[in-house]
C-alpha cells in the first residue's frame, strides 16, 4: 500500500459513524421532550420534515465533496464558488454554528449527568450548566491533548449506541400505547401548523452529516464512500428518529415527557421493575456516550473550518499551528473552546436557543452551498463531482429554498442572534479578510469577465466586493534568490538599493536544491559545492545589506523544484520585486518546456535576472522601444540614480531621428528620466545597442515580449549583442497583469 | 558494508529537527547517506487530530529544516510516512528506504506529557528490527552549520 493510500485510512463504516455518532446524540437522547411540548404527538413529523431536508441538501454536500475533497467543507465550497464575502460568512456561520451546537450537546451532556450525579449549582449558573460546562472543558482539554484513538472507538461506541437503541426500541415497542401516542388531543393538539416550527427545533438533529465531508480528505475512495457515508447517514437516523421518538411518545404521554432527559424517563416505563434501574443507568451512560461524541466530531470538524479559512488567509494562520507535542490544532480547538463555554454560560439555561441558532447557522450555509453547486456547474469546466445530484438544477433550488424556508420557523431571538453573526462575517470581511485574501470566487470572476454582458449595477457590485489583498503588505520587499557566493555582493548590492529606494526590506535566500536520494553522484558532487558556499553565505548577504543600511531577513529556501519553488517562496512571502543571477535562472535545467513556460509567463513579481559578474551602476545604458517591461527598467534606473548616483542614458533607436527624439522626450518624462542622457540613434539595433554600450557599465534592458526571461532560461536568447557586451546587462521582465479595468474594456 | 552506513533520521518538530541533527553532527563523517522520516500519525478509521493538508505542509517544513541543518554535507533523502504507531512506522519506513539504522534524538519530556504523546522513545527501542542508535544532546547546540538559515525557516 502506497504512503498516499495510507493518509487515507476512513472507510464507509468509518465515514457512517461519524454521521451517525453525530447526529443520534440530539435527537433521541435531549430534544424529543421538549420537542414534543412544543408540536405535540406530531413532532414524529417534524423530525420526517427535518430529515427530508437534511437528505436534500445532503446530495447536494455528497456532489461538492467529491468534486473537491478537501478539509473545510461548507467553507470551501462557497469561498471558491462565491467568493471570500460569502465564504467569510459561511466559514464564521458554520464554524459558530458547530460552537452553538457543541454547547447545546455539552447542555445535554449535563441533563444526563445531573440525573446521575448531584451538582451544584454556582453564581448565575444552573446545575445543568455546571456540568455542561465541566463537559465542555473536559471535550475540549481531549482534543487539545489529542487523545489517541484507534479506528474501533468510534465504531465501538456509535455500535453501543445502536445496541442500547435497540433493546430500548423492542422493549418500548412492548409497552408502546397507541391511545398514549394520540393522547387526548389527538395527533396534532397544536394543530399540523406546529409541525414546521417543530422541525425547525430539531433540525440541529440532522447537523451530522456535512461532517463527514469537512472530513473528504482523509477518506478512502471518496466518490463512492462519501455520498453513500452522507446520504446513508441522513436516511438512518431521520428512520431512527422517527421509530423512537414514535416509541417514546407511546410509552409516555407527550405532556409528560422529560425536558431534559427523555429517554430516561421513558425507559424507567417500560422496562419492568426489576430491570428499570439498570436500563436507566444504560441508558444514561449511552446519552453521556451520544452527546459527548456529538460535541467531540463538532470541535474537531470547527478546527477543519478553521484551517480552510487560514489556508485563504480569511481568519489568521496563527490560530492553526499544530502543537508540537501534542501534534493538534491547538489554538483553534482552544479559541472554539472559549466559544463554547461563552455560549454554555450565557445562554444553557435555554437548550433552544442553542439547538435553533446551530440550526439557522447551518441553514445559511447548506443555502449558499446550494448556490455554490449551481456556480460550479455553470461557470466551472474543471468541476467533474464523482456524484452527480439527481434533477439537477431543482435538487439544489429545492435544497436553497428549503433552508432558507425553514428560517421562517425558527423564532425571532435566534434569527437575531444568528443575524449578529453573519453580520460580524460581513464586517469582517470588510475590515479585514478582504485585505488578506486574494481569490477570488468563480461567481466574481464570471461577472467581471463578462461585464459587457451584464448590468453595470451587477459588475460595480462584484468588483466592490472583491478582494484586493492588500493588507497584506505593508512594507514593500526585494527578495534577492543567492546560489552562488561569487555573485552575492552584486545581486544584494542591488537588492539593497532597489529597497533603499522604495523604504523596504530586503529578503535574502540562499537556494538550495536538496539532493534526490536516486541520483548519489550528483548530490555528492553537490555537496562539495555546498558545503564551500553555504556556510557564509548568508551572513555575507546580511553584513552587505546592513552595510548598505537596508533591513534583512535571510531565509534557507530548500528546492526540488528549482525556480518554481523560487517563484512559489516569492509569491507566499508577498515579494514584490525578486533579484537573481543569471545562474539562478539555471536552477530550472531539465525541467519540462511546458512547465517552464507556465511558470515563466506566471512570474510572482517584478524580475531582474543580472549576468554574471560584479555589479557596477556608475554608468547606465537604458535602451527602450516603449512597452510594458520598459517601465520597469525605468523604474531600476531611477532607483539607481537616486540611491547609488548612477549616470542613466536612455537608447531609443528609430528610423526617423524627429520621430525617435520626439518619442524618447515624451517617454523619458512618463517615466521621471527628463535629466538623463538622451540618445537616439537610426539603423541597426543591435549596432546601435553595441556601440553606446561601450563606454557603459550597465545595460538595463526590459523584456519588451512576454517570455524574454524563458528564452533566457533556455538559452535561447540570441541576442548577441547582450553576450558580447563587455559590461554587465541586466534583463527585467513584469508580470503581465490584467487589471480590472482592462477585464472590463480589453 | 558498515552499520550505520545509511541512517534514518525521525523528525518530530522543527525544535526537534535542529536538535536532531545538531545531536547527529559529531558523526555525520561517518555516515554515507540519510533519509529523513517524519511520521504523521493516523487513526485508523477516526477522525485525525488535525487537518492532513496541514500536517503535510508542517512535515515538510521540519524535513526542510533538517534537510538544511545538514546542508549537503551528507546525501539527505526525506520521507514522510503515515501509520497509527509512530515508533512502528519509523522503522518500517527506515527498512523501506534501506536503512542501516536509525538515529533517533529523544525529546524527553515528563513523564505526563511522554504518557500523554505515547513515548515514541521508548517504544522505538523496545524490541526493535534494526540496530536503534539513541543520540545524545551536544552540550554548545552547534551542528555542522551553525548559520542562522535553519532555524529562521522554521518560524517562515
Amino acid at each position: 500500500m502506497s504512503d498516499e493510500e495510507l493518509a487515507k485510512d476512513l472507510g464507509l463504516v468509518s465515514a457512517l459513524t461519524i454521521g451517525i455518532g453525530t447526529m443520534v446524540g440530539a435527537g433521541i437522547f435531549v430534544l424529543p421532550g421538549v420537542a414534543a411540548s412544543t408540536a405535540g404527538p406530531v413532532v414524529v413529523v417534524s423530525f420526517v420534515v427535518g430529515g427530508l431536508i437534511a437528505l436534500v441538501n445532503a446530495l447536494s454536500v455528497s456532489e461538492l465533496g467529491t468534486a473537491m475533497p478537501k478539509a473545510g467543507g461548507g467553507y470551501y465550497y462557497v469561498n471558491r464558488a462565491l467568493g471570500p464575502l460569502f465564504g467569510s460568512i459561511a466559514g464564521l456561520g458554520d464554524w459558530i454554528g458547530l460552537a452553538f451546537a457543541s454547547a447545546f450537546y455539552s447542555i445535554g451532556f449535563g441533563q444526563y449527568l445531573a440525573t446521575l450525579v448531584p451538582l451544584p449549582e454556582v453564581l448565575f449558573l444552573s446545575e445543568v450548566q455546571v456540568g455542561a460546562l465541566v463537559a465542555g472543558a473536559v471535550f475540549v482539554g481531549v482534543n487539545y491533548v489529542g487523545a489517541k484513538e484507534t479506528g474501533g472507538v468510534q465504531t465501538v461506541i456509535v455500535t453501543l449506541l445502536l445496541g442500547i437503541l435497540t433493546l430500548f426500541a423492542v422493549q418500548g415497542w412492548l409497552s408502546f400505547d397507541l391511545a398514549t401516542l394520540l393522547g387526548e388531543g389527538g395527533a396534532a393538539p397544536f394543530g399540523y401548523g406546529a409541525i414546521l416550527p417543530g422541525t425547525a427545533l430539531v433540525f440541529v438533529s440532522f447537523l451530522g452529516y456535512a461532517k463527514i465531508a469537512t472530513v473528504a480528505e482523509e477518506l478512502k475512495n471518496p466518490g463512492r464512500n462519501l455520498p453513500l457515508a452522507i446520504v446513508g447517514s441522513v436516511v438512518i437516523v431521520t428512520v431512527l428518529y422517527a421509530v423512537l421518538v414514535s416509541i417514546m411518545l407511546g410509552v409516555v404521554p407527550w405532556p409528560e415527557l422529560s425536558q431534559s432527559a427523555p429517554l430516561t424517563q421513558a425507559t424507567q416505563v417500560a422496562f419492568p421493575g426489576g430491570f428499570a434501574g439498570l436500563a436507566v443507568t444504560v441508558v444514561t451512560l449511552g446519552a453521556l456516550l451520544a452527546t459527548a461524541s456529538s460535541a467531540n466530531a463538532s470541535i474537531l470538524a470547527s478546527a477543519r473550518i478553521n484551517f480552510a479559512m487560514g489556508r485563504d488567509r480569511i481568519v489568521s494562520n496563527w490560530l492553526n499551528e499544530i502543537h508540537p507535542s501534542y501534534a493538534t490544532p491547538y489554538r483553534s480547538i482552544l479559541v472554539t473552546g472559549a466559544v463554547i463555554v461563552v455560549f454554555i454560560a450565557a445562554l444553557g439555561r435555554d437548550i433552544e436557543v442553542l439547538a435553533k441558532a446551530a440550526s439557522v447557522l447551518h441553514l445559511v450555509v447548506y443555502a449558499l452551498m446550494n448556490v455554490a453547486l449551481v456556480v460550479f456547474r455553470e461557470t466551472d469546466p474543471e468541476y467533474d463531482p464523482a456524484f452527480r445530484v439527481p434533477l439537477y438544477p431543482l435538487t439544489p433550488a429545492l435544497g436553497f429554498v428549503l433552508s432558507l424556508g425553514l428560517l421562517a420557523f425558527v423564532g425571532q431571538t435566534e434569527l437575531l442572534l444568528s443575524g449578529v453573526f453573519v453580520l460580524v462575517a460581513v464586517v469582517w470581511y470588510v475590515v479585514y479578510a478582504r485585505r488578506q485574501t486574494t481569490r477570488r470566487g468563480l461567481l466574481g470572476q464570471y461577472v467581471l469577465e463578462r461585464g459587457d454582458d451584464l448590468p453595470p449595477s451587477v459588475v460595480n457590485a462584484a468588483a466592490t466586493v472583491a478582494p484586493d489583498g492588500s493588507g497584506r503588505d505593508d512594507t514593500p520587499t526585494t527578495m534577492v534568490a543567492l546560489s552562488n557566493p561569487r555573485t552575492e555582493r552584486a545581486l544584494v548590492t542591488l537588492g539593497a538599493a532597489l529597497a533603499d529606494h522604495d523604504g523596504g526590506r530586503l529578503l535574502a535566500t540562499h537556494v538550495i536544491q536538496v539532493p534526490d536520494q536516486t541520483s548519489l553522484e550528483a548530490a555528492a558532487e553537490q555537496r562539495d559545492r555546498i558545503s564551500r558556499t553555504s556556510a557564509g553565505l548568508l551572513e555575507d548577504a546580511r553584513a552587505d545589506a546592513e552595510r548598505l543600511g537596508v533591513p534583512v531577513e535571510t531565509r534557507t529556501v530548500l528546492s526540488h523544484q528549482g525556480l518554481a519553488e523560487v517563484f512559489d517562496f516569492a509569491r507566499d512571502h508577498e515579494v514584490d520585486r525578486l533579484v537573481m543571477g543569471n545562474g539562478g535562472t539555471r536552477l530550472a535545467g531539465g525541467r519540462v518546456e511546458g512547465r517552464l513556460d507556465e511558470l515563466t509567463h506566471d512570474l510572482p513579481c517584478d524580475v531582474l535576472v543580472l549576468d554574471d559578474g560584479a555589479f557596477d551602476p556608475s554608468e547606465v545604458l537604458v535602451p527602450t522601444a516603449g512597452g510594458h517591461s520598459s517601465d520597469l527598467s525605468a523604474e531600476v534606473a531611477r532607483a539607481l540614480h537616486e540611491t547609488v548616483g548612477a549616470r542613466i542614458a536612455v537608447l531609443h533607436v528609430a528610423d526617423d531621428v524627429d520621430e525617435g527624439e520626439a518619442f524618447l522626450s515624451e517617454w523619458a518624462a512618463d517615466h521621471d528620466l527628463a535629466d538623463a542622457e538622451l540618445i537616439v540613434e537610426t539603423g541597426d539595433v543591435e549596432a546601435a545597442i553595441g556601440a553606446a554600450a561601450e563606454s557603459r557599465t550597465l545595460v538595463l534592458v526590459g523584456a519588451t515580449e512576454r517570455g524574454l526571461l524563458s528564452r533566457v532560461v533556455r538559452g535561447s536568447l540570441r541576442l548577441s549583442v547582450l553576450d558580447e557586451l563587455d559590461s554587465n546587462v541586466l534583463l527585467a521582465e513584469r508580470p503581465r497583469k490584467r487589471t480590472l479595468r482592462e477585464r472590463l474594456f480589453a | 558494508m558498515r552499520a550505520f552506513s545509511h541512517l534514518a533520521v525521525p523528525v518530530a518538530n522543527a525544535d526537534d529537527a535542529v536538535a536532531t541533527v545538531d545531536a547527529l553532527g559529531p558523526h555525520l563523517r561517518h555516515v554515507d547517506r540519510i533519509t529523513l522520516v517524519h511520521v504523521i500519525e493516523k487513526g485508523g478509521g477516526v477522525v485525525d487530530k488535525a487537518p492532513m493538508a496541514k500536517r503535510r505542509a508542517d512535515a515538510e517544513a521540519f524535513l526542510a529544516v533538517a534537510a538544511a541543518r545538514i546542508d549537503g554535507t551528507v546525501p539527505t533523502g526525506t520521507r514522510i510516512a503515515f501509520g497509527t504507531d509512530v515508533a512502528e512506522t519509523i522503522v518500517k519506513t527506515a527498512i523501506d528506504v534501506g536503512a542501516t539504522a536509525v538515529a533517533f534524538h529523544p525529546r524527553g519530556g515528563s513523564r505526563l506529557l511522554r504518557l500523554l504523546t505515547g513515548d515514541t522513545a521508548t517504544r522505538l527501542v523496545s524490541d526493535p528490527d534494526l540496530p536503534i542508535v539513541s543520540l545524545p544532546p551536544t552540550d554548545d547546540g552547534t551542528g555542522p552549520d551553525p548559520s542562522p538559515a535553519g532555524r529562521r525557516e522554521v518560524d517562515s
